[in-house]
């Protein structure tokens, strides 16, 4: 079946997170993708697109970002695309959970929830674009499940 | 869907109570992470916070809260938490931080916490 696709482009910069994680929330109430599923695919986006923001083009640096957003029955999948430096996220080590607060390293938990809310993950570099994927299956019914309670 | 993030403050008797609405994300958290500072800079021993209200929290957020946790404790002092929605905590739960807070279903139950300690 053919996938139903939204795409965005904007400067990678702070005041466009917004738009970009806008985009998909408004894709996924268009499409009635259960409010669980929605909450963790704009949380996943948003980690992803801040990264980009922060770190793709380095101090000063400018360009864009791309969010493009597909869902079909099964699933929903997001991909973010920049030209900034290549870097693969999914090489960061996963945190160190187990300190107290004193040991606690303030950030790098935005790629360990990224990993641990979809159900996939894919990074690939190509023609000078990082190209992060993120994919996460929808429930069998989704209109029957709306929340962690059911 | 709010994009925006309200911090409101209360008090309970002696103990501050930050009331967050909306959407906690890299653009909105620096509102809460002044409030926060403010508070912590008056000598508060407690600051509670209200999730009741507040929509979305990303790791920008979890930065703020986590930040503000280390120099309470550093005074002797604690941030705590009430009233998280099931999604929120969830990210608190992935996030680790249910080790890092005390968090409690509602404020009567976080401000009685803060008062017994």
């Amino acid at each position: 079946m053919k996938r139903n696709t939204r795409t965005i482009t904007v400067p990678a910069t702070l005041d466009h997170l917004e738009a970009l994680t806008g985009m998909v929330t408004e894709h996924l109430s268009a499409h009635e993708i259960p409010e669980k599923v929605a909450f963790e695919v704009d949380l996943a986006v948003d980690e992803a697109c801040t990264n980009v923001i922060r770190y793709a083009y380095g101090p000063g640096g400018e360009g864009d970002v791309t969010v493009m957003c597909s869902i079909d029955p099964h699933e929903v999948r997001v991909c973010i695309m920049d030209q900034g430096v290549p870097f693969n996220p999914l090489n960061v080590k996963p945190p160190d959970l187990t300190g107290d607060v004193e040991d606690r390293a303030i950030g790098g938990l935005g790629v360990h929830l990224i990993r641990t809310l979809m159900d996939r993950v894919s990074y690939h570099y190509r023609q000078g674009k990082n190209i992060l994927c993120m994919t996460k299956g929808l429930p069998i019914h989704p209109k029957d499940e709306k929340s962690d309670n059911l | 869907m709010s994009t925006i993030l309200q911090v409101e403050e209360q008090r309970q008797g002696n103990i501050p109570v930050l009331l967050l609405r909306g959407r906690m994300d890299s653009t909105t958290s620096p509102e809460a992470e002044g409030q926060l500072n403010r508070l912590i800079g008056e000598g508060a021993q407690h600051i509670v916070i209200d999730f009741s209200d507040l929509e979305y929290i990303s790791s920008a957020g979890l930065r703020v809260l986590l930040a503000a946790q280390k120099r309470m404790k550093q005074t002797g002092g604690t941030v705590l938490l009430a009233a998280l929605r099931p999604e929120i905590r969830k990210v608190f739960d992935i996030a680790g931080f249910n080790r890092l807070f005390s968090i409690s279903p509602s404020i009567e139950e976080a401000l009685g916490t803060g008062q017994g300690r």
